[in-house]
């Protein structure tokens, strides 16, 4: 990842991570340099030890280089993308084993079930990205913020997860949203039954009205 | 980001990361006190993946060192994250063979989840 001392410079996902590793090796460095208004990336280094990029510095705008250079917002946008994709792809295999499932599920476990594994991953993605931004703060070396956010974000989803086991994380969701549904039914039998009984008295002053006559 | 925020940050994740390496050391060492004891025992795979949580806990240190030996402490941070776990997945393993537990049932390293080991009845005790 190339990274800088100075703020709002860094690498956008593991993709590009992987591709700016590819380029400058694991141990490649960089750094961002502002010269009269225009930003360079800087590579350190002996230029030709390196497969590609031998030169020691691009304009930032240069195709070579572009796709490795962006902000802390993409760094950002990155994590919430690669964690839509996670949510999905599990959402889709939580449908899958709801479908398949030898026992009664309720929609509202299916429901619980998603929502618990939205929190994880985001939760993990949100504690990698945070630790990818602090090392990409100190340190030029291009790998450090890509095995940053892959140890702190595999530990804290290892972590949730385990709290799930321990603790019935999805448990105690899954009963909340069917006490929510549970409540909301009991609210509309209310209803209905406010309903005939408002009905039934309608009708029975229609007759005695009628049978006034 | 501001030095002294990351470094915060990262301080952070470390006292957390040195608090899930104790949870997991306790909990493989609990694990094997009742293997010892031919009793059933609770085993999560998690608890594995904990010990490797000591790289995370090295992360401060780029703050320290000179650059040029961050990638020294990368190799070391990675090395870590994956042979401690390995390492503890391992003994777990083998003491459980050893004292003639059902191994098959033992939770592997890459997945996730919690296994209760009941006691073999020819549980061999290597006590005494």
């Amino acid at each position: 990842m190339l990274i800088s001392h100075q703020p709002d410079l860094h690498i956008d996902d593991v993709k590009t991570i992987s591709i700016v590793a590819k380029k400058l090796g694991l141990d490649g460095r960089g750094y961002i340099s502002v010269k009269n208004g225009k930003r360079y990336l800087v590579l350190k280094g002996n230029p030709g030890a390196r497969p590609v990029l031998n030169g020691t510095r691009y304009l930032a705008s240069n195709p070579k280089v572009s796709r490795i250079i962006v902000g802390a917002k993409s760094l950002a946008k990155g994590a919430a993308r690669m964690t839509g994709i996670a949510v999905v792809a599990y959402s889709g295999l939580r449908v899958v084993e709801h479908i398949l499932a030898e026992d009664e599920r309720s929609l509202s476990h299916l429901l619980g079930t998603i929502a618990s594994d939205m929190m994880k991953f985001s939760a993990a993605a949100a504690a990698g990205w945070l630790a990818a931004a602090a090392v990409g703060s100190l340190t030029t070396l291009v790998a450090g913020p890509l095995i940053a956010a892959v140890a702190v974000g595999v530990g804290v989803g290892i972590l949730l997860d385990r709290m799930d086991r321990k603790y019935g994380l999805t448990e105690t969701m899954v009963s909340a949203i069917e006490d929510k549904v549970e409540n909301v039914n009991s609210w509309f039998n209310s209803l209905s039954r406010w309903i005939v009984q408002w009905e039934d008295h309608l009708v029975q002053r229609a007759i005695n009205h009628q049978l006034r006559y | 980001m501001n030095r002294l925020v990351a470094i915060g940050i990262l301080v952070v994740f470390a006292f957390g990361a040195l608090t899930l390496v104790f949870w997991g050391v306790t909990d493989l060492h609990l694990a094997i006190v009742a293997f010892r004891a031919c009793g059933n025992v609770v085993i999560d795979s998690a608890s594995y993946w904990f010990l490797g949580m000591i790289s995370v806990a090295l992360l401060p240190a780029i703050a320290f060192l000179p650059d040029l030996l961050h990638g020294k402490l990368f190799a070391i941070i990675i090395a870590v994250f994956f042979i401690l776990p390995a390492i503890g997945a391992l003994v777990i393993n083998r003491t459980a063979n050893a004292y003639g537990y059902d191994i098959d049932r033992v939770p592997d390293l890459f997945e996730l989840r919690e296994e209760r080991l009941s006691a073999p009845s020819d549980c061999r005790t290597m006590q005494g």
